[in-house]
């Protein structure tokens, strides 16, 4: 209901219902259809589908725990309360195509263009409706509500950029709920969107001092909570430690050295290469979590291992993520965060699920082949970086886009790089840099409206 | 202060350039052209044949009947890979197999002693890919037990490396 009052009073604000506003008001009512009837279809689709419920996993989500869980509270609290597997799946594919409408209108509102309002719409909804965003619908997991409500919070705060009314405010901060509350990682990244909201609300001309007062205190204390509830999780710390340590760092013989000097024990190391050489009924960091010698270790300080090797390589820390083959002998990216970004999150086997089979290829936004992946990768990037070039004349909103395009770049590279420093050990690396690579798509198309945007003003002039 | 900032900018654009530069080098010439792979294909890929797997003791091998077979090979990593397949092969218990045709590659076959042939492929990204191998038997091999199957070769174990 809140989103809905915001498109109308963004349609309808009470200055001049003229031909722009009308024709704008047209193309978001397309927008809307278009999106209605894709989810319809993806509702229709999911309607046969065997949920996937990963034994190991899946349980935790059930288990409704404010606090001192070992999943964050919003997440645990939605799936124990709807409780049907297959209902969550139609939850999750609703939710989804709520997210990918919401992303779609707030980009239409920017643009003037028939043209680029089109082209717009079409990639929207191309990168939601992709393989690889409708099959995490399947999964009992966090997987799915995560993009979804990323997706959210990205289309509000795009909204913002025309006006920031205290609805819109309202909304921001609602969606930074809704994502801090699905991942843990999230408790900490939702950081950067809330600092930005602060801001906003205190920068606006739009509402009062109490109102902003009240807001700002809300912000605050969402802002307290959720980090709060991410130091409290009891994650899988004791295990990322471990599987860091064995499958990436290992690797180079400087952090090798250093690993021994902090007393990391070597049969642990032996562990980790037997239980990944051969299926011994146990995965690789879980035989190495079990071992009496690393939980003294781990115990013993091992647990800061990470932070404390972060802190003493700070080309590790700011390089290793976006270009970790300068470390390695060999030249390799499958390590990094772009390796995430180009291939996503659909692997063989999940491409064996009735859902994967069913839904189309999209090859605009994910490549079959990993090379072709890293090309993609690359023009999307190329895209953003032009886009942040400076125009002749630019208006208030296209300096307004283009400050924004550069926030959720530090948004999503933080994410992306917290993600990576605390997890995304190679087997996992694609699910963990799934919303990176999803949100470096959203900014490569809304990057590429402002392009054609400036290339159209500039062509008229 | 606006010129603080439109340096911030230049140097974001800067740094996603060359980034930019590096990916698409890295994906077009280093892995597309000159075809090297993130991942190893003997991880990767691997082989089916249309017969069940048989064991003594661990170790596997299969029986090809005489005739017209198919060796699958399934790609399971989103590389694409040029690979040699090698299969360990040995007669049938009668010795009388001739030769095998792999493909378009033929090997004579000796009695009572294993040899390894092999075959060159080309495997698409998550892709499968069939290979022929036709086994020529001078007469028939059915055995007095039961076994109602003409024998062909039994294949004693299997390795793909890069080509």
């Amino acid at each position: 209901m809140v989103i809905l009052g915001i498109l109308e009073s963004e349609l309808t604000d009470g200055k001049l219902m003229n031909i722009r506003n009308v024709s704008s008001k047209s193309t978001i009512n397309l927008t809307i259809s278009i999106g209605l009837a894709l989810t319809l279809f993806r509702l229709f689709q999911v309607r046969n589908i065997e949920p996937i419920f990963g034994p190991y996993d899946a349980p935790s989500y059930f288990n409704f725990v404010f606090s001192g869980g070992i999943r964050m509270p919003l997440i645990t609290f939605i799936f124990s309360t709807i409780e049907n597997h297959f209902a969550i799946v139609v939850f999750q594919t609703f939710v989804s195509g709520i997210g990918w409408i919401l992303l779609c209108a707030s980009i239409v509102r920017l643009n003037k263009n028939i043209f680029v309002n089109f082209l717009s719409i079409t990639l929207i909804y191309f990168l939601g409706y992709s393989k690889q965003v409708v099959y995490l619908d399947s999964g009992i997991d966090a997987e799915s509500l995560n993009i979804s409500f990323l997706v959210i919070l990205l289309s509000a705060l795009i909204f913002s950029l025309k006006r920031s009314t205290t609805s819109i405010q309202v909304f921001i901060l609602l969606s930074c709920i809704l994502f801090a509350g699905v991942k843990s990682i999230n408790g900490v990244t939702v950081l950067i969107p809330l600092m930005y909201l602060l801001v906003k609300i205190w920068r606006s001309n739009e509402s009062n001092l109490i109102t902003k007062k009240i807001l700002s205190a809300l912000t605050i204390l969402t802002s307290l909570l959720s980090v709060y509830l991410f130091s409290q999780i009891q994650n899988t710390k004791l295990y990322n430690t471990s599987a860091l340590i064995n499958s990436r760092l290992w690797d180079v013989p400087d952090w090798k050295e250093y690993i021994i000097e902090q007393g990391f024990p070597v049969q642990a190391r032996s562990t980790f290469l037997r239980f990944t050489n051969q299926n011994l009924g146990s995965a690789p960091d879980a035989a190495v979590g079990n071992q009496p010698d690393y939980i003294k270790w781990y115990q013993a300080g091992g647990s800061n291992f990470l932070l404390k090797f972060m802190l003493t390589h700070p080309g590790y820390t700011f390089l290793g993520p976006v270009v970790y083959p300068v470390f390695t002998k060999e030249l390799n990216f499958e390590n990094t965060i772009w390796r995430g970004a180009a291939d996503g999150i659909l692997y063989f086997e999940s491409r064996q699920h009735q859902l994967a089979k069913i839904w189309p290829e999209n090859y605009i936004f994910w490549a079959k082949d990993r090379s072709t992946g890293y090309v993609q990768v690359s023009i999307f990037v190329l895209i953003i970086a032009i886009s942040l070039l400076a125009f002749r004349n630019p208006t208030k909103l296209e300096l307004s886009l283009r400050n924004l395009i550069i926030f959720l770049l530090f948004f999503t590279f933080s994410m992306s790089y917290f993600a990576w420093w605390f997890g995304s050990t190679p087997s996992d690396l694609g699910r963990h840099q799934f919303p990176f690579a999803v949100s470096l798509r959203v900014i490569s198309i809304l990057s590429l409206t402002l392009l054609l945007n400036n290339l159209i003003k500039l062509k008229r002039s | 202060m606006a010129n603080i900032y439109k340096i911030a900018r230049l140097v974001i654009f800067l740094i996603l350039t060359s980034m930019s530069l590096a990916l698409f080098s890295y994906g077009t010439f280093y892995l597309k052209l000159f075809k090297h792979t993130e991942v190893r294909i003997e991880d990767s890929v691997v082989a089916r044949f249309d017969v069940p797997t048989e064991y003594v003791g661990k170790d596997s091998f299969w029986w090809l009947p005489t005739g017209k077979s198919k060796i699958k090979l399934m790609n399971f990593s989103n590389s694409s890979f040029q690979g040699v397949l090698h299969l360990k092969i040995t007669n049938n218990p009668c010795q009388n197999s001739k030769s095998v045709k792999l493909e378009d590659r033929v090997f004579r076959i000796p009695n009572e002693e294993e040899i390894e042939i092999s075959q060159n492929f080309e495997i698409k990204p998550l892709g499968q890919k069939s290979l022929e191998l036709i086994i020529d038997n001078n007469e028939d091999c059915l055995l007095s037990n039961g076994d109602s199957r003409n024998f062909g070769i039994r294949i004693d174990g299997w390795k793909i490396d890069e080509h």
